[in-house]
């Protein structure tokens, strides 16, 4: 087989998704998502592990045209995620087990920080749960605001609206 | 700083350049860029020192499932309760909706095949000797006889009574009462037979069965022949000159076309029997031959006994002359006279019950039907029973065209439900989507 051709076959294939890097680089991050949306640790784990063996199933599916693979995990991610709060029709509270998420994480803040910490958790605790949504998907998916306007199914300028004022409530919840 | 691209491909309006400004800040801070604005740097710090953390436990259970490639079974447990379920339900419903969309399909093909077969020629042959049938027309003809000379049988009677009877073929003075008889081949001596009606009986039954008669056979045919569609009319005019030919006649016909070629005649034909064979291998080669059914009858036995019966009365006739010619009283004229008329009639009768066996033995009654199918029917008629390139190339193509036109009818059919599906489909998204979005307001 010529040179030529191998390459215009390798073209013509789909780009393989690179899942296991994928993992590594978004594992933690899909976790932090997840847990900031169902509210606890347990749910959040068993939904984490579906997260990804259903993009694991679905990986032939993936069209690089239509988005990025992380953009892709966490829509994955957050229609698990949805899907779990419908079924137990209650709401999701952003950090409900705290103690327990936090714990890793706390003593890294600064010294004399437990403060500040608690005031940003409790700001969190206090937004709508659309701009938790928002913040979670900024701050811990790390989502670009043409991502985030991708997974949520309306344009990124719409999506930067909606984080710039889920930012400013989170702004004034701390101050 | 990065700046994205902030254009809105949905038509909405431009970020405003304040707030596009402070987007890209936040953007730069959670990469780790240094900003300007030190309160959004330390709020991102702090927010996400609030992340949860992946638990040990999971992220190697993790790893080892993708490097594993999540054998099944292993978190199915985990898939039920984050909605792993619905999927299953969506594939076993998928599964179901195939299999009886396939088995509706092989049905309705199925149905088709075995409905549409049956159409091989189907010939039958029956023959009958001078069976039953023949005795009960040699006993018809017999009885016929019997009426027909019931002045004998009246003579026979009178002659029993008779205080004496004479010779007729002698000298002596005939008695218009004594039994006539046939005359035997011997000139006439003896010929007189005194004797009961038992005795005529034997004389008759002697005179019925001659050893070198050729033999008389009467035979019937039915035949259905199936011609193309739209050739019946050409088919049926054919008919006519086939039976002129065979030295024949058609007795009765009745010829319906109907829409698209369709039709059938029906026709009774009387064909010289020593033509039939030509005749019917003529009229096989109008169409294709479905059913061909051939009756013989022997009525060799009714025809020499009908013969022998007019030979009887031709004798008793030359008896009857002979005696009025020695007749010497009027009396005795006149009763002979009336014997004359009567033997006239009984002869009478008895040629036209032989010119009748003559022409149910000289020609044939052919009842024959033609059958001319629809012009959408017509080529699965169109079989002549044997197997050829033409006939294969035919079914196939048949085959390929029903089984089209079986799927056009079943796309036709499924298509409102198709509709219905997608626009099912369309709304259960739209539904889920909303049920999700709303899942965050509850």
């Amino acid at each position: 087989m010529s040179d030529t051709l191998s390459a215009t076959m390798a073209a013509a294939r789909p780009p393989t998704l690179e899942f296991d890097a994928l993992f590594r680089t978004a594992g933690g991050d899909v976790y932090a998502y997840v847990a900031s949306l169902v509210g606890d640790a347990a749910t959040a784990e068993d939904i984490t592990a579906a997260a990804f063996e259903r993009a694991y199933r679905k990986r032939r599916s993936f069209d690089p045209r239509r988005g990025t693979p992380r953009q892709w995990l966490f829509t994955i991610a957050r229609n698990a995620s949805l899907d779990e709060l419908r079924r137990r029709k209650r709401s999701a509270t952003l950090v409900p087990d705290a103690e327990r998420h936090v714990d890793a994480t706390a003593a890294a803040v600064d010294d004399g920080g437990g403060e500040r910490s608690d005031v940003v958790r409790a700001a969190i605790a206090s937004l709508a749960p659309r701009d938790r949504d928002l913040i979670a998907l900024k701050f811990y998916a790390g989502l670009s605001n043409a991502e985030i306007g991708t997974t949520l199914g309306i344009s990124e300028s719409n999506a930067g609206t909606r984080v710039h004022r889920a930012l400013s409530a989170l702004r004034e919840a701390c101050s | 700083m990065i700046r994205s691209k902030h254009s809105d491909p949905s038509g909405d309006a431009p970020l405003d350049p304040a707030v596009q400004a402070e987007l890209d800040a936040l953007d730069a801070a959670l990469r780790g860029d240094a900003i300007e604005d030190d309160t959004l740097a330390a709020l991102v710090r702090d927010v996400q020192a609030q992340a949860p953390v992946l638990p040990t436990e999971l992220r190697e259970r993790l790893r080892d499932d993708v490097a594993a490639g999540f054998p099944r079974g292993r978190r199915r447990a985990a898939a039920t309760a984050a909605g792993g379920r619905s999927a299953q339900k969506r594939r076993r419903f998928t599964l179901i909706g195939s299999g009886a969309l396939a088995t509706g399909i092989a049905g309705v093909f199925a149905l088709i095949v075995f409905t549409g077969g049956g159409t091989s020629p189907q010939m039958a042959t029956e023959s009958s000797g001078s069976g039953h049938q023949d005795l009960a027309q040699i006993d018809q003809l017999s009885n016929s006889f019997d009426s027909a000379g019931g002045d004998a049988g009246t003579t026979t009677s009178a002659a029993s009574a008779a205080p004496k009877s004479e010779d007729l073929s002698g000298t002596g003075p005939v008695s218009p009462d004594a039994a006539v008889r046939p005359l035997p081949e011997d000139g006439g001596r003896g010929a007189v037979v005194k004797g009961s009606s038992s005795t005529t009986s034997s004389s008759t039954s002697k005179s019925l069965t001659p050893a070198t008669s050729p033999r008389k056979v009467e035979r019937t045919v039915d035949m259905e022949v199936r011609v193309k569609s739209g050739k019946l009319d050409e088919a049926s005019g054919k008919v006519g000159d086939i039976v002129r030919d065979a030295g024949g006649y058609v007795g009765n016909s009745d010829v319906s076309i109907g829409t698209r070629g369709a039709g059938s005649a029906t026709f009774t034909l009387r064909v010289a029997s020593a033509k039939l064979d030509d005749a019917i291998a003529r009229l096989s080669k109008l169409g294709t031959v479905t059913s061909q059914n051939q009756r013989s009858t022997d009525i060799t036995s009714s025809f020499d006994s009908a013969q022998s019966r007019l030979d009887d009365a031709n004798k008793v006739r030359r008896a009857l002359l002979r005696a009025l010619s020695k007749a010497t009283t009027s009396g005795e004229i006149a009763s002979l006279r009336a014997r004359i008329a009567d033997n006239r009639a009984t002869r009478a009768n008895l040629d036209r019950q032989l010119a009748a066996l003559s022409r149910r033995a000289d020609l044939t009654t052919v009842s024959l039907t033609l059958t001319a199918p629809s012009s959408g029917a017509a080529a699965i008629a169109d079989d002549d029973g044997q197997w050829s390139i033409g006939d294969a190339a035919g079914d196939t193509v048949r085959i390929l065209g029903t089984v089209t036109g079986v799927l056009l009818v079943a796309a036709g059919a499924a298509l409102p439900f198709a509709i219905l599906a997608l626009i099912g489909l369309a709304i259960y998204r739209v539904r889920r989507r909303v049920g999700r979005e709303a899942a965050l307001d509850a």
